[in-house]
């Protein structure tokens, strides 16, 4: 045996690492942010559209708003879960067909004025969208102070089995996820996940009041995705709405009524005017019993969030 | 019995564990073949090494 | 876990095995020596007990000056012995052994906050224990100190093993083995293997072991809690064999063969046969330096039995500072009394094994060290609360 044989093997085993590239992109052709981009290329011109993150995919009911909205009205839902505003405004770039149209962005929290923040930890799932839909606008974002971050960034775009392994370990996570449910009480899920997790997304509450305290001191600016989109949105003449999502009334209770959160969200509603959109406090809309989990809104909670976001 | 003896001694010169096949593999460790189950076994570490991923969300 | 991180393949091991191949036999020791002390620092610093974690790199300077004084015969070897046990005692039982005095009181006033393992603290204690009783016995000769350095800081084996000989390792060391070609062949389809075996087989199996505490015990239907213990067996076996495939494939991209250490034990008819199948270079360890100094097999049958069971006893306690390890060491020692008195029995009779018999005796072996496991992956309250719930409901 001779060097010229590993070296042969080792050519072989690249080339099947390449064809395994080759399979993950062409199993990820239908992933959910592709889906969402060739829906809203192929759906009739809408006369109102909902940007966000998984709170507005589950909480926008698009026949109950068009219902309350009144005749000729037709709504879009680009909500996409697990998600940030540089997809959002990913999102938006590519909605030249329906521009011109009333723009409804959803956020809870101090989403609009946190900066964007995403590395290859977090650009995973329908984040990792960042490589694929628009990478130099991406990159511009979330790799703006370096130039070696941007490097292994473009590097990473080109590369299927990283950008989309999630994808291929959601599989294997659903694959977990049942062989734990044997012999188990079953656990509520819904079309995020399991119910019981989303409890660990909830910040610390210091934690919470001190960013609050931090933006509101520093007068922290919306952040410039968010500055992006409802720029576009002002430029082809179309009517922005900030939405402060539904939460529920525990999570209310715990982070909104903090004097920190109250002064950060006056602060926000200037903020949010100043730029030109109008500010929808949302928070309050719907009862305990309209939550799937403790971020997300059931069908009825979608319906009469929706239905009263139309009649406004 | 024979046959299970087999059956581990190609396990084991698949696993990198012996050296010299067992008799009756064609797969001389010349084989170009190695590095196609390399690639393979490369592969199913990819798609198997996220189990330590904090997933909260799975629509995607 | 550090063979899954891609520094581990980039940083350390793809060039030092190089730097390895192509260094002239004087510098191949010294540059196990750089990147062993490299990868001690380093993931002592990420990933266990941070900069003091780094600093106890000085126990293996002092266990490379300390050896020079160990002589045929001599007590120092004892000293070293001892001191070995004194670092793994500390920084592994103190806080166990504390909480054992001090629990009457409740509290426990001598406990260390803070308290962290030094990388691979188990195996290199063990190593430098064979070293001095071997060098007292006359049984390996000294080494030159970068030789013994690289043998201690052989960072291949440091975090999981499997435990080495210093007189098998200097010849490899000395003179690795010249068809790299083969060995690289050998040694990245044994990583592979291994990596699968961990990530797809074992972590697989987590889904199903994860529940082995006592709220998912409580609520779940009885007839899966075997169906967890089980997988807790494969899950353990996969998991640590893909360590030591890791390692051993690690070891032969340098040239050099670091020693099997699992050898299907689930096929075995006996649990002694299966104990020098599993875990070979611990077995081996113990019955060198713990079984053979207490006596051994010679003496009466009581003898041995307590021999065995105190080997047991210490692979317990090795295991973990825990009752429910001890407990698990325990439960072998019986197990393997039991065997010993049982074929006793059976040698006057001089039948060989019918298939039958054979198959019992496996199903015996496999059911009896998966019960067992019981005690390994839970603290001695939750495990018996497992088995009431199994047995009672």
């Amino acid at each position: 045996m001779n060097v010229l044989h590993l070296i042969v093997q080792f050519a072989l085993a690249a080339a099947v690492v390449v064809a395994a590239n080759a399979a993950v992109r062409q199993m990820a052709v239908n992933s959910v942010p592709r889906q969402l981009l060739r829906t809203a290329l192929q759906a009739e011109q809408a006369t109102d559209l909902f940007l966000g993150n998984s709170t507005m995919a589950a909480g926008l009911d698009e026949k109950a708003f068009a219902t309350a909205a009144g005749p000729g009205r037709r709504a879009l839902n680009l909500g996409l879960g697990s998600s940030s505003p540089v997809e959002h405004d990913l999102i938006y770039r590519e909605q030249a067909k329906h521009h011109g149209a009333a723009l409804y962005y959803g956020f809870f929290d101090t989403h609009l004025t946190d900066p964007p923040a995403g590395d290859w930890h977090t650009l995973v799932g329908n984040r990792a969208m960042a490589y694929y839909v628009d990478p130099e606008v991406a990159s511009a974002y979330y790799a703006a102070d370096s130039l070696v971050r941007r490097f292994i960034f473009r590097l990473v775009s080109r590369i299927p089995l990283l950008v989309e392994r999630y994808t291929i370990w959601a599989r294997v996570e659903r694959l977990r996820r049942s062989l734990s449910e044997i012999g188990m009480p079953r656990k509520e899920t819904n079309r995020f996940g399991r119910a019981e997790d989303f409890a660990l997304l909830e910040p610390d509450t210091a934690e919470f009041a001190l960013r609050c305290q931090k933006a509101t001191a520093r007068h922290s600016p919306l952040n410039a995705p968010i500055t992006a989109i409802i720029r576009r949105a002002k430029k082809s003449g179309a009517a922005v709405f900030i939405v402060e999502m539904p939460m529920p009334s525990g999570y209310r209770q715990r982070f909104y009524s903090r004097a920190e959160w109250v002064a950060y969200r006056s602060y926000l509603i200037e903020l949010v005017r100043a730029a030109g959109a109008e500010y929808v406090p949302a928070a309050d809309w719907v009862g305990e019993d309209g939550f799937a989990d403790s971020l997300h809104l059931n069908a009825a909670g979608a319906c009469a969030f929706s239905s009263q976001l139309g009649r406004r | 019995m024979n046959l299970i003896l087999w059956l581990k001694a190609a396990c084991e010169y698949l696993g990198g564990e012996r050296d010299d096949s067992p008799r009756g593999l064609p797969l001389g460790l010349r084989s170009p073949l190695w590095g196609v189950w390399w690639g393979v076994l490369a592969s199913l570490v990819a798609v198997f090494c996220g189990q330590s991923s904090k997933f909260i969300y799975i629509d995607f | 876990m550090i063979f899954n991180t891609p520094t581990f393949y980039l940083l350390f091991l793809l060039p030092a095995a190089i730097l390895f191949r192509v260094s002239p036999s004087r510098g191949r020791p010294w540059v196990c020596v750089s990147f062993g002390v490299g990868f001690f620092v380093y993931f002592s610093v990420t990933q266990l007990g941070g900069w003091w974690g780094a600093a106890c790199v000085l126990i293996f300077v002092w266990e490379s000056l300390f050896r020079s004084f160990y002589r045929v015969g001599s007590k120092l070897c004892f000293i070293g012995v001892f001191v070995s046990l004194a670092v793994l005692g500390a920084f592994k039982y103190w806080n166990f052994l504390t909480g054992l005095l001090t629990g009457p009181i409740g509290e426990n006033p001598l406990r260390w906050e803070g308290v962290f393992l030094p990388l691979g603290v188990s195996f290199f204690t063990f190593e430098f224990i064979h070293y001095a009783v071997d060098r007292y016995n006359g049984k390996v000769e000294r080494g030159s100190l970068g030789e013994y350095l690289a043998f201690i800081f052989f960072f291949p084996t440091m975090v999981a093993g499997p435990i080495k000989r210093f007189q098998d390792f200097a010849p490899c060391l000395r003179q690795p083995s010249e068809s790299w070609v083969l060995d690289w062949n050998r040694g990245i389809t044994r990583i592979l293997v291994g990596l699968v075996k961990k990530f797809a087989v074992a972590d697989v199996l987590t889904s199903l072991t994860d529940h082995l505490n006592r709220s998912d015990i409580a609520q779940a239907e009885r007839w899966v809690l075997l169906i967890w213990l089980f997988a807790y067996g494969w899950k353990i076996y996969f998991d640590f064999s893909a360590y030591s495939d890791i390692a051993i494939g690690s070891g032969r991209l340098f040239g050099i063969r670091i020693p099997e250490n699992f050898d299907w034990p689930y096929v075995r008819t006996n649990i002694a046969d299966f104990w020098r199948h599993w875990h070979m270079s611990l077995y081996k360890w113990l019955v060198d330096y713990v079984f053979i100094p207490l006596g051994g097999s010679r003496g009466t049958t009581a003898f041995v039995c307590r021999n065995v069971m105190i080997v047991m006893l210490v692979s317990g306690i090795w295991h973990g500072a825990g009752l429910n390890f001890v407990v698990w060491g325990a439960w072998h020692g019986v197990l393997l009394v039991i065997y010993r008195l049982w074929s006793m029995r059976r040698q006057k009779t001089k039948e060989p094994p019918s298939w039958v018999s054979r198959m019992r005796g496996w199903l015996l072996t496999y059911v009896s060290v998966n019960l067992g496991w019981a005690f390994f992956a839970m603290d001695l309250d939750t495990a018996l609360f497992f088995f009431r719930r199994l047995m009672v409901g």
